[in-house]
Formats: structure tokens, C-alpha cells, sequence
């Protein structure tokens, strides 16, 4: 199906995912210095393992799965980021990144755009709640012994 | 700005990779494709990123280029209508390797893989297009890091502004057909924006360019030939 996707609409779905009243200005600027990116079928890689994170994608639609062999994946909806933890870690990827649903919107943001977004204190403040989420989801795939040290 | 949503209607589709494409196949990319607006300046794609799909310029102007250490942009070439964004890293099923920027407001379509690969399945002549450009970038590479190790500041300069003439010629006024700063000059030449600026008012004095703010003009072709040390 035929789509036209234009700047406002980009910062406008940022707007509405973002937890917290984002100035126009400041949306602009992301939009500006970020990418956008979109998947057309499920399984299409948002990372593979061993990619060295030069950024990381927000999930604008869509949902999106982190596979970990031998145990449940990680999933990831709209609003939520994906390669944060190795990005900010500057580590290589451990795991595969899929799309799991039909059809995947979302920007990527590079350290350039990064540097920027947390130099505003909102921003910042979503990051590392977003960053906590992530360990919390890492923590529940661990056995209870496990968990304690993450 | 109207974007056709039919490839066949497209303003570049004489100069586009999919120009010698069947109407099927035109059909076929057509059928899934979303059309991106991007203001100037905006970022079209990040190196590192896994874009499942390739862009074709329906207009604008847009650098590619790589982060050097300590952020510097290292501009690799330019792209414009009918040109394609992305192909190399999904057929080689890599990240991208080099990041990409509007110039000017630019519109494109996004094609995503499956409609690409499925045209690239069922037509052998259309592959083989893609395997020529492909070579004809790495050619084109080879010559850049050739220039880079070889050539002088003011050598490299001069083949830079006869590149970007043959790119995208030049305006009613004879200037170069697209507005770029120093600095996008110094990072194409690979040198400090300040040297730029110096060469720029040499070659001006020379009588090889003229200028008007942002503007080039080239006034002596064959002699800023002599400089790069082309020889057609």
C-alpha cells in the first residue's frame, strides 16, 4: 500500500509516545538528527549479534523482539528503544534484534543525536528509566540465584 | 510537492536505476513502496542502522559520508535524482557503512527488501545494472583514497569542484548547481575548513573560479584539469 510519510508525522508520533510535554523545538531537532527507519515483515533485522551499536532505534509502531537462545525473547513495543544497553555499554551486540510485527516504524539515533537528547533533563530522565526497564527485562529471564547480581 | 505513486510517473525515472524495468516490475516496486519527505539537513539514514530496504531519490541532493574519530565528516560522494541509497549493505546483508543527509528538501521512496529482491530475482539485466554500479562505486573509491594519499590540498580541491560540476552542473548564472558551506567542502577534500578558504581565494585570484557567498563558479575548466592532474 502506497504511503507518504513527512516530517511532521514523524514528530508527531514521537510526541505522542514520549511520557513527558516535549517542546516542538526540541522534537524537531531529534526528527532532524535522527533517522527514519521502517520494517516490512516480521523477522527483518533491527540488529544482528556482533553489530557494533553505533546507534540505537525508538520503536515509533510496531513491536520488536530481542532472541535469546534457550530461553523466552525479549519483547519490545512502540515507545520503547532498542540497542540502548550496548550502546551506552559501547559493546557488541550479544543477541539478534527482529521485527515482530508486520509492518515497523521507528528512528535511529546516533551518539551525535544522543549527546544532544541527554544534555535536556526529560530526556535524560526517560533514558535511564528506559535503561532500567531493560535490566529489569533481562532480569526476569534469569533463575532467582541468577537475578541477585543484575 | 506531489510524489507519484506509481514509479512509471516518476520525474526521474529516465535517469533511475529502474528505468530499464517492465512495467511489472515497475508494478511490483510501486505496490509497497512509502514515499519519505526529508527537510534539508535532515539525516536520511545513520551508518550502523539496518534499513530493510533501499531509497531511490525522487528529488533533492544528499551527501554520504562516514564519522571520522573526533566526529569529523568524511564526505564520500554526492547523490541525487533517480539514484539509489542502500543497496550495497542489503545485498551484502551488512549494516550501512556510510551515513546520509538531505542537501536540500528531498523526497524518496523507500522500497523495502522483499519488492527489491524480487525484482532483482526475475530480471538478469537489472542485477547485472546493480553489479556495474556496485563496481563503478568501488572504482570510484579506489580513485578517492588514491587522490587522499597522493594528491596536495589544492590538487584534491580542484578535482572536487570539477566533480561536483559534472555532478550537478551548474545554475542559469554558471555557478555550480548546488549550495554547499566550506566546511562540507573541507570535508569532502579532507582538510581543515580554514585551508579551504585560503585555496579558494588562491584559485580565485588565479582566475580559475568565481564566487558569490556560498556560490562556485568554475571560470577555467581545463586549467583546474592541470591542477587535479586529470588528463581526459
Amino acid at each position: 500500500m502506497f504511503r507518504i510519510v513527512g516530517f511532521n508525522t514523524i514528530q508527531e508520533t514521537l510526541k505522542a509516545l514520549l511520557p513527558f510535554n516535549a517542546s516542538n523545538l526540541l522534537l524537531e531537532e531529534i526528527v532532524m538528527q535522527s533517522s527514519f527507519i521502517q520494517f516490512h515483515g516480521v523477522g527483518e533485522c533491527l540488529f544482528k549479534k556482533g553489530d557494533f551499536p553505533l546507534g540505537f532505534y525508538f520503536i515509533l509502531h510496531g513491536k520488536a523482539e530481542i532472541l535469546i537462545p534457550g530461553t523466552e525473547s525479549i519483547k519490545l513495543v512502540s515507545g520503547q528503544m532498542v540497542g540502548l544497553d550496548a550502546f551506552l555499554e559501547e559493546e557488541k551486540l550479544l543477541f539478534d534484534v527482529i521485527s515482530s510485527s508486520p509492518h515497523l516504524e521507528s528512528i535511529f539515533i546516533d551518539r551525535r543525536c544522543y549527546e544532544f537528547m541527554i544534555n535536556q533533563a526529560p530526556f535524560k530522565k526517560f533514558i535511564d528509566q528506559s535503561l532500567l526497564r531493560y535490566i529489569g527485562a533481562y532480569r526476569q529471564l534469569l533463575v532467582p540465584s541468577q537475578s541477585m547480581f543484575l | 510537492m506531489e510524489t507519484p505513486h506509481h514509479c512509471q510517473m516518476c520525474l526521474s525515472h529516465q535517469k533511475s536505476t529502474f528505468s530499464d524495468l517492465s512495467n511489472d516490475a515497475k508494478d511490483e516496486l510501486s505496490r509497497l513502496k512509502t514515499c519519505v519527505s526529508f527537510r534539508k539537513g535532515q539525516v536520511i539514514i545513520h551508518e550502523g542502522a539496518r534499513p530493510q530496504g533501499v531509497y531511490c531519490i525522487h528529488r533533492g541532493k544528499v551527501k554520504l559520508y562516514t564519522m571520522g574519530t573526533e566526529g569529523k565528516e568524511q564526505i564520500i560522494r554526492f547523490i541525487t535524482n533517480g539514484e539509489l541509497i542502500g543497496y550495497r549493505s542489503l545485498l551484502s546483508d551488512e549494516a550501512i557503512s556510510a551515513s546520509a543527509t538531505a542537501l536540500e528538501d528531498t523526497f524518496a521512496c523507500y522500497i523495502p527488501k522483499s519488492s527489491f529482491f524480487k525484482v532483482i530475482e526475475e530480471n538478469p539485466k537489472f542485477s547485472l545494472k546493480l553489479l556495474k554500479m556496485s563496481c563503478h562505486e568501488l572504482g570510484e573509491a579506489g580513485k578517492m583514497i588514491t587522490s587522499l594519499a597522493q594528491k596536495n590540498v589544492k590538487e584534491r580541491l580542484a578535482e572536487i569542484l570539477l566533480i561536483l560540476r559534472a555532478t550537478f552542473g551548474e545554475d542559469e548564472e554558471g555557478y555550480l548547481d548546488i549550495s554547499l558551506t566550506r566546511e562540507e567542502i573541507a570535508n569532502m577534500v579532507g582538510t581543515a575548513t580554514e585551508s579551504v578558504i585560503r585555496l579558494i581565494s588562491e584559485l580565485k585570484k588565479e582566475g580559475y573560479i568565481s564566487s558569490k557567498g556560498k556560490r562556485i563558479a568554475v571560470s577555467d575548466r581545463s586549467a583546474l584539469q592541470q591542477i587535479a592532474n586529470i588528463f581526459e
